[in-house]
C-alpha cells in the first residue's frame, strides 16, 4: 500500500524577489498492490522529483508519503536506506550502471544487499528477459545506451520489490524492445502483488499501464 | 553475507585494480615516508644493539666503569682503587684509537679501537677480549710464524675476526698500527671469537700499548666489580667522591644511555623528515581520494540509492584508503630495510654524523619501529581519506545522479576559520619550550602551518578565481575559467595536492640546504684560514709535537698559522663528552675568532672560556656564571665569557685561549693548524713544501 497524501514540494526561487516555485502542490495518491500506473506531464514539470520524494531520496516540503504502513517522514537516512534496498526498485533516468561491474554483478546487487540467496538463477532469468542472457559477462562500456536501460531494469526487479519506480525506462529504445521491456515490468509487477509507477513521455508506454495520470505545470495530479 | 561483501568490494575498490596508476602517487609517497622512518629505526637500532654488544665485549662482567676523558688519567687511581673495601676486581684499560698503516684511509676504514689490559684481571670481567688459550684454528700457523718473526714475544696482539678481515690478516701474520706520532708493529697472536661481528677491535698487554704509544702512566678506563653484597650505587657514589677531576664513575647502563644520546638529536630530524614525508602523503592521499570521490560520485550516488547506508558507504571508502596505506606501507618496509642496509654498508651506524666510527653493524629486525611506521602509514592514508568519504557519504543521491553537478562538493573546505585557527595556532605553539631536549613544538608548528596553508587554499583560489579577468577570444582559456569559477572547491583540491607535495619537498630541500649554508658561513666564520693542517686523523691522541709546530712556522709561503688544541672533556657520566677548544682568541675582541652572540668582559684575574650554545641547554650555564673544568688534572674556575654558535658539536663545546691554555697545562702540543698564506704562494706549493717537512703520517 503506498499513500500521499497531500504532498508538495516548493523549490527556492529563481531569483531573489520572484516568489518560491511550488513544484508540487497537494498531491493525495492510493496505490494498492498490484497496482501499475503510469506519470505523463511536461518536461520540467516535476514528475522525477515526485518520484525521488517516493523512494525518499528527497524530503517533502508537505504532506505525507506512506509505505506498507510506514510513513517515510518518521524514517532517519539508514532507515530509508534500508527501505529502498528491501521494498524498491528504481530505473533511474539516467540508468546508472556500475563500470567495474560486469552485467551479471550489476543485476546481482540488490540480491546482495538484501543477503538473497540462489541469486544465479534469478539473475539469470533477468537478464534472459530483458535479452541479455548471452552477455552477462560483459563490462557496461561494451553496451549500449538501450543494452544499458535493459540492464537498470532488470537490476531494478530482480529482488521482486513491493515498489517499482521506473523514470523513462524506454526512452532509449526501439518500439519493439520497449514493448517488451513494458510488459515485463507489467508481468513482474502483477506477478510479486508490487505497485508500480512509471514515468513516460510515450503513449504506447502509458497505454500499458492500468491507469494513467497526468501531473501538470501547476503540481496537481490528475487523472488523464 | 560474504557475497554482498564480494560484489560490494568490487564495486567500491574495483577502480584500484583498473586504474592502479591514479593511486600510484598516493603509494608512492606514503612508501616514501615509511621507507624513511623504517631505515632510520633500523639503522639506529642496528647501531645501539652494536654498540650495546660492543659495550658488553668490553667490560662484560664489570658492575661499575671508572674512565677519564680520551686523554685518560694517571695510572695511580688503579691500586687506590683496586685497594678499596668494595672492590673484588679492578681491571685497568688503556684504550687508543688507532689506524692500521697501509690500509684504505677513506671513510674511517682504516679505524681500530686497541685496547691494552691486564690479562689476569680482565678474564674476569672482560673474557671476550681474552683468546681462548689453544684457538685450533691458528695454532699451526702461530708456531710457523714465532719462527720467522723477528718482533720480540711482548708485541703480540689479539684481533677481532671483523678486523682479521677487514685488514686481511692472519693469525702469525705483522700488523702495523699508528696513533698520533707513534706507530708500533706487532704480531698477530690470535682472534678473539667471543667479539661481536662488526667490532673492530685489537687487545694487547697493557704495558705493551703504554710503551709503544707513548702513553706511560696513563690509563683511560678501570673496569670494577664489586664484592659480593655490597650495593652499587652506594658505593658508585663513594667512589666517585674520592677520584680527580675529569674521572667519573658509572654503571655500564649509563654508558650505554650515552651512547644513545649521541646520534639522538641527527636520528630525531631525520624521523621528523619521514613524517613530514608521511604527511605529505596523507595530503596526496586526501587529493587523490578527493578528485576519486567527486569522479564516481554518480557511482556512489546508486549505490546509496539502491541500498548502501551512509555508514557502510564511509567505511568502504576508507577501507579504500586503508589498502592504498598498506600497500604503501609494505613498500616502504622493504624499502626502508633496503635503504638501511645501503646506509649500513657505506656510511656507518651513525647515518654518517661519524659517531660509532669503525664499526659496521649487521642489520638487525627493529619489530616496533616497523610496526609503528606501518601504523603510521596506514594512519596517514585513513586521515587523507577521511574528509572525502565522509563528503561522500552526505551529498545528496538524488542531485548526483541527476547530473554531473560538482560545485558544490568540498564546500566546507572554502571556510576559513578552521585554517586561520592553525596558522595561529602554529604561531603559538612555536614559542614553547622543547620537550625532553626534542623541538618537539617546533615540528608541530611547521605540520600547522602546514595544514593551515593547505586549508586557506581554497579561500585564496576562490578570491583569485574571482577576480580573473574575462578573456572573450581564446575560448579553450575562458572555458576553463569558468570551470574554475564554478567549482572553486574541487579545482583547489586538485591544485593542494600538487602544492602540498611540490611545498613539503621544497621544504626538506630548503631545510637540508640552509642547514648546510649555516654551516658553511660558521665554518667560514670559524675557520678562515687559507689552507687546514690537522695532525693524522685517528681520534685526538694525534697531534703536532712543538718541533713539528716550528717546522710548520717556518714552511716557506706561510705568513700566519693559528694552532688548535683539541680534547674533550667528561663533565657529566650521563651525557657525552664536551669538546675543549684552545685557539688564540683575542682578548679584547673574541667575536674575531668565535661567531658570539653575547659577551661579557672577564674580571681581571680571571680565566675567561667561551661557551657554545649547547653548553647553555645542557649544562645550564649561564653568561658570566663561574664553572669548573677538569684541566690537566685539576679542577680549574673560569668564568663564561662569551656564548657562541656552534652548528657542529651539539654536545657542547668551550673554547678557550691557546696561550692561557698552555698557561694552565703546560700541555704545548696541537691537533689542528690554520694557514694563512703569503699572498704569492699557492696552495698546492705550501702543502706539497709542508708534506716534505713533516713525518708521512702525520699530516
Ligand atoms: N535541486 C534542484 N534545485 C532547483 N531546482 C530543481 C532541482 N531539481 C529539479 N529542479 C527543478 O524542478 C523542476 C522539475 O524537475 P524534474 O527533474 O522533476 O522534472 P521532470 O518532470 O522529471 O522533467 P523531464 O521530463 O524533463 O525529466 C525542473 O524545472 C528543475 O529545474
Ligand atoms: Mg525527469
Amino acid at each position: 500500500m503506498l499513500r500521499l497524501t497531500a504532498l508538495s514540494k516548493t523549490l527556492p526561487a529563481l531569483a531573489p524577489g520572484l516568489p518560491p516555485r511550488q513544484l508540487l502542490c497537494a498531491i493525495d495518491l492510493d496505490l494498492a498492490p498490484g497496482e501499475y500506473v503510469a506519470i505523463m506531464g511536461p518536461s520540467g514539470c516535476g514528475k522525477s522529483t515526485l518520484l525521488n520524494l517516493i523512494a525518499g531520496l528527497d524530503r517533502p516540503s508537505g504532506g505525507q508519503i506512506e509505505l506498507a504502513g510506514r510513513n517515510l517522514s518518521t524514517l532517519d537516512d539508514d532507515g530509508l536506506t534500508r527501505l529502498r534496498a528491501a521494498k524498491m526498485g528504481f530505473v533511474f533516468q539516467a540508468f546508472h550502471v556500475l563500470p567495474h561491474l560486469n552485467l551479471r554483478q550489476n543485476v546481482a546487487l540488490p540480491l546482495a544487499l538484501n543477503r538473497i540467496e540462489a541469486k544465479d538463477t534469478r539473475v539469470n532469468e533477468m537478464l534472459d528477459a530483458v535479452g541479455l542472457a548471452a552477455r552477462a559477462g560483459s563490462r557496461p562500456r561494451e553496451l549500449s545506451g538501450g543494452e544499458l536501460q535493459r540492464v537498470a531494469i532488470a537490476r531494478a526487479l530482480v529482488h521482486r520489490p513491493a515498489l517499482v519506480l521506473a523514470d523513462e525506462p524506454t526512452g532509449n529504445l526501439d518500439p519493439e524492445t520497449a514493448e517488451r521491456v513494458l510488459a515485463l515490468l507489467r508481468d513482474s509487477i502483477r506477478a510479486h502483488n508490487a505497485i508500480g509507477i512509471v514515468v513516460t513521455h510515450s503513449r504506447a508506454a502509458a497505454a500499458s499501464a492500468d491507469r494513467v495520470l497526468r501531473l501538470g505545470n501547476d503540481g496537481r495530479l490528475h487523472a488523464a | 553475507m560474504n557475497a554482498m561483501r564480494a560484489i560490494l568490494a568490487r564495486a567500491l575498490l574495483g577502480h584500484l585494480a583498473q586504474q592502479p596508476g591514479r593511486a600510484l602517487m598516493s603509494v608512492l609517497a606514503l612508501a616514501l615516508g615509511v621507507a624513511l622512518g623504517v631505515a632510520v629505526s633500523v639503522v639506529n637500532r642496528s647501531a645501539l644493539d652494536e654498540f650495546g654488544r660492543g659495550l658488553r665485549t668490553v667490560s662484560g662482567q664489570a658492575d661499575l666503569e671508572v674512565r677519564g676523558a680520551r686523554v685518560g688519567f694517571d695510572e695511580l687511581l688503579y691500586p687506590q682503587l683496586a685497594l678499596r673495601p668494595e672492590v673484588e676486581i679492578a681491571s685497568p684499560l688503556l684504550e687508543i684509537e688507532a689506524r692500521v698503516r697501509g690500509a684504505a684511509r677513506e671513510g674511517g676504514a682504516d679505524a681500530i679501537k686497541l685496547i691494552g689490559l691486564d690479562p689476569l684481571r680482565a678474564i674476569a670481567l672482560s673474557p671476550a677480549l681474552i683468546a681462548p688459550p689453544a684457538a685450533p684454528a691458528g695454532r699451526g700457523q702461530e708456531t710457523a710464524a714465532t719462527e720467522t718473526s723477528s718482533l720480540p714475544d711482548d708485541d703480540v696482539l689479539f684481533l677481532s675476526p671483523a678486523a682479521a678481515r677487514r685488514f686481511a690478516v692472519a693469525v702469525g701474520d705483522e700488523i702495523e698500527l699508528q696513533s698520533g706520532a707513534s706507530s708500533a708493529r706487532f704480531r698477530v697472536g690470535g682472534l678473539l671469537p667471543a667479539v661481536g661481528a662488526g667490532q673492530m677491535l685489537a687487545v694487547t698487554d697493557i704495558a705493551t700499548a703504554q710503551w709503544r704509544f707513548e702513553r706511560l702512566g696513563v690509563l683511560t678506563r678501570i673496569d670494577l666489580r664489586l664484592r659480593e653484597g655490597v650495593a652499587a650505587a652506594p658505593a658508585l657514589n663513594e667512589i666517585a667522591a674520592g677520584l680527580p677531576p675529569g674521572v667519573v664513575v658509572a654503571t655500564p647502563a649509563q654508558a650505554e644511555s650515552r651512547a644513545a644520546r649521541l646520534s639522538r638529536a641527527y636520528r630525531v630530524n631525520l624521523t621528523m623528515l619521514a613524517l613530514i614525508a608521511l604527511v605529505t602523503g596523507a595530503f596526496l592521499v586526501f587529493s587523490a581520494q578527493a578528485l576519486n570521490v567527486v569522479r564516481r560520485r554518480s557511482e556512489l550516488a546508486l549505490l546509496r540509492a539502491i541500498g548502501v547506508t551512509r555508514g557502510a558507504l564511509v567505511c568502504w571508502l576508507l577501507l579504500e584508503g586503508a589498502l592504498i596505506g598498506a600497500i604503501g606501507s609494505m613498500l616502504g618496509v622493504a624499502g626502508g630495510y633496503a635503504l638501511a642496509a645501503v646506509a649500513l654498508q657505506f656510511i656507518g651506524g651513525d647515518l654518517g654524523a661519524g659517531y660509532f666510527q669503525g664499526a659496521r653493524p649487521p642489520l638487525a629486525f627493529d619489530p616496533w619501529g616497523t610496526i609503528g611506521f606501518v601504523a603510521l602509514g596506514i594512519a596517514a592514508a585513513l586521515a587523507g581519506s577521511a574528509l572525502p568519504a565522509r563528503e561522500a557519504a552526505r551529498s545528496d543521491p538524488a542531485v548526483a545522479l541527476k547530473s554531473g553537478d560538482v560545485a558544490d562538493s568540498f564546500a566546507r573546505l572554502g571556510r576559513l576559520a578552521p585554517g586561520l585557527a592553525s596558522l595561529m595556532a602554529a604561531a603559538l605553539v612555536v614559542w614553547l619550550p622543547p620537550l625532553g631536549g626534542l623541538p618537539v613544538f617546533g615540528y608541530a608548528a611547521i605540520a600547522l602551518l602546514l595544514v593551515g596553508s593547505v586549508l586557506i587554499l581554497p579561500r585564496l583560489a576562490r578570491l583569485l578565481f574571482a577576480r580573473l579577468p574575462p578573456v572573450p577570444r581564446v575560448v579553450w582559456l575562458s572555458l576553463a575559467i569558468e570551470q574554475l569559477r564554478g567549482a572553486p572547491h574541487l579545482a583547489t583540491i586538485g591544485a593542494a595536492g600538487v602544492l602540498a607535495s611540490v611545498a613539503l619537498a621544497g621544504a626538506m630541500a630548503i631545510m637540508v640546504g640552509s642547514f648546510r649554508q649555516s654551516v658553511d658561513v660558521w665554518l667560514g666564520q670559524v675557520l678562515p684560514a687559507d689552507l687546514y693542517l690537522r695532525a693524522a686523523r685517528a681520534g685526538e691522541s694525534a697531534h703536532f709535537e712543538p718541533a713539528e709546530q716550528a717546522a710548520i712556522l717556518a714552511t716557506p709561503g706561510v705568513m700566519r698559522v693559528d694552532f688548535l688544541r683539541h680534547q674533550s672533556l667528561l663533565l657529566d657520566p650521563a651525557l657525552p663528552q664536551v669538546a675543549l677548544i684552545a685557539r688564540p682568541i683575542p682578548a679584547d675582541v673574541p667575536e674575531r675568532a668565535l661567531p658570539l652572540l653575547a659577551r661579557v668582559t672577564v674580571p681581571a684575574g680571571q680565566v675567561g672560556v667561551l661557551a657554545s650554545e649547547a653548553m647553555q641547554d645542557l649544562y645550564g650555564w649561564r653568561l658570566g656564571q663561574r664553572v669548573r673544568l677538569p684541566l690537566a688534572g685539576r679542577e680549574i674556575e673560569v668564568v663564561v665569557a662569551g656564548i657562541w654558535r656552534d652548528y657542529a658539536r651539539q654536545h657542547g663545546a668551550v673554547a678557550i685561549d691557546l696561550a692561557t691554555y698552555r698557561g694552565l697545562t703546560g700541555d704545548m702540543r696541537v691537533n689542528d693548524a690554520g694557514l694563512w698564506l703569503a699572498p704569492q704562494s699557492s696552495t698546492t706549493q705550501v702543502a706539497e713544501a709542508l708534506r716534505a717537512r713533516l713525518p708521512a703520517e702525520a699530516i
